[in-house]
């Protein structure tokens, strides 16, 4: 069938089980003629978590680091906007061990923020896209959706996390296509450590915290109600935090870039476990602000979402030097006050 | 920086670990259990680089359970740690330019000759290497997770929470 050549399904389980689960799916096979010419579902699917040998990065026909102008432009254009080009990695670029020159010096600035309260989760992150001392986009998007349920927010390389993001959810929804239910946030925050784990070392840099709600769904009829009713049953809000050297953890709040000191200092006087909505999106956006105001690469809008058992919904974003003239004004306001003796 | 102990008595072992999780200069974390549970009489305590520690104790954790389904019957801690070592060992002369895992060799404990100590005696002096720990460390390490293991099994006792410095 046209979806087991495409997977390798033969590789991963028995004839049996890919018959009995996708007989039901499918109904017909398409002849997909694409797909035998592509060579991304080949030895080096993430399935296997493969681990680059040298004589791999010798026969790879794109080299790390090699400057073409096809790649080039695609890592600029990915920056400011999520990675929406029609290839897929046709072969993942693992690093060889020597240091290879970059194409353009790298940096980490970014100010994202995500906390559990009782009415959800709460993503927030500022958009500037910088590049060693040139805001290369001030309308980036740090927070990319997965799924309906699960959000990420992103710090560290732009493309770097655009791309991970969509392979997180490519493998998120075939989980769901083959298991009947969503995976939940911990199990995403797993596959995506272990997704990066072989490239510890490099010169990858992903720190990600996912936010999401787990659990809560209908069986679609395909598999057997008993055995998902026994295992799947957590249900709630999830938030871990994801890092490309390695570290998982699972908490209540966390805030990750190069303004996350800022952001922690109006977080940790905050939040708290019954704050309404409206609270709790007015404290992420004070510390995304006081964040912005101090960190040079930090600023621009501010984005936030919201997760909930009924998805995500999405604040519209806000320029914050609106924001910012605001407070002038009230400040100037009360010295004007205090001067002329006003109460 | 991380903190990690582990004192024998007559017939327990009781262990204890610092709770921070750290991301260079900040705390993410203030309630990370850095203890993982091999088999019901096995604890393995692992501290050293981000992502290294997780993966390493993990697969140890899933190895010593493996052989339990396979033989029906749990490894020794001895055989455990020969295990262990032997994974480390390996994992270290794989990779000549880096070595990812580290066993961190954290601020010096202060280990008394351990003799005879009953149960009441090990948390006194555990408390005392943690006061220690406190008035000379640079970091501020402020609560600690114990565990006794004797031949019942593993049993959590009470968090040991320093106050501010």
């Amino acid at each position: 069938m046209a979806l087991q050549d495409l997977c390798n399904f033969q590789d991963f389980f028995q004839d049996s089980l890919t018959k009995q689960s996708f007989s039901g799916t499918f109904g017909k096979s398409t002849a997909c003629n694409y797909v035998s010419s592509s060579s991304f579902r080949n030895s080096t699917s993430l399935f296997r978590f493969y681990i680059p040998v040298a004589e791999y990065l010798d026969e790879s026909p794109i080299q790390f680091g090699q400057i073409s102008t096809v790649q080039s432009s695609s890592a600029f254009s990915s920056q400011d906007s999520i990675l929406s080009s029609s290839s897929l990695p046709t072969s993942l670029p693992f690093a060889s061990s020597q240091s290879v020159p970059l194409p353009f010096p790298m940096s980490h600035g970014t100010t994202t923020l995500a906390f559990m309260f009782q009415g959800g989760v709460l993503a927030a992150a500022d958009t500037r896209s910088s590049c060693s001392g040139l805001v290369a986009c001030p309308a980036s998007q740090k927070i990319l959706p997965i799924h309906s349920h699960l959000v990420g927010t992103t710090s560290g390389t732009s493309a770097d996390c655009a791309l991970w993001k969509r392979i997180l959810a490519r493998e998120l929804r075939l989980y769901q296509l083959r298991n009947g239910r969503r995976l939940s946030t911990r199990g995403a925050a797993k596959l995506l450590s272990h997704m990066l784990h072989p490239f510890k070392g490099t010169e990858l840099c992903v720190a990600a915290t996912l936010c999401g709600w787990d659990g809560g769904e209908v069986d679609d009829g395909c598999h057997a109600g008993t055995e998902t009713d026994l295992r799947a049953s957590f249900s709630g809000p999830g938030l871990f935090y994801v890092c490309s050297d390695g570290t998982r953890l699972q908490g209540t709040l966390f805030s990750v870039g190069s303004g996350s000191p800022y952001a922690y200092s109006i977080l940790d006087q905050g939040v708290r476990w019954g704050l309404t909505v409206d609270e709790a999106t007015s404290i992420a956006r004070e510390a995304v602000y006081r964040a912005t105001h101090r960190d040079a690469y930090s600023g621009n809008c501010v984005d936030i979402y919201h997760i909930t058992s009924n998805g995500w919904t999405r604040r519209s974003r806000e320029d914050l030097k609106e924001e910012y003239y605001r407070e002038k004004e009230r400040k100037e306001k009360a010295n004007i006050g205090e001067y002329f003796g006003e109460t | 920086m991380e903190y990690l102990i582990g004192l024998q008595g007559r017939d327990f072992v009781l262990v204890a670990a610092d709770n921070v999780a750290a991301s260079s200069i900040i705390q993410m974390k203030h309630d990370y259990d850095k203890m993982f549970k091999l088999s019901e009489k096995i604890l393995l305590l692992c501290v050293g680089e981000a992502g290294d520690t997780v993966q390493f104790a993990e697969y140890i954790q899933k190895n010593v359970q493996l052989y339990k389904m396979r033989n029906g019957y749990e490894l020794s801690p001895a055989a455990a740690a020969n295990f262990t070592r032997k994974n480390l060992a390996d994992y270290l002369r794989s990779r000549v330019s880096s070595l990812p895992v580290v066993f961190n060799s954290s601020p010096h404990v202060l280990l008394l000759v351990v003799a005879d100590l009953t149960r009441d005696e090990a948390v006194d002096l555990l408390k005392k290497c943690i006061e220690e720990l406190n008035k000379r460390f640079i970091l501020n390490l402020h609560s600690f997770t114990v565990r006794l293991i004797d031949k019942e099994g593993i049993h959590d006792l009470e968090k040991i929470t320093l106050g501010n410095k």
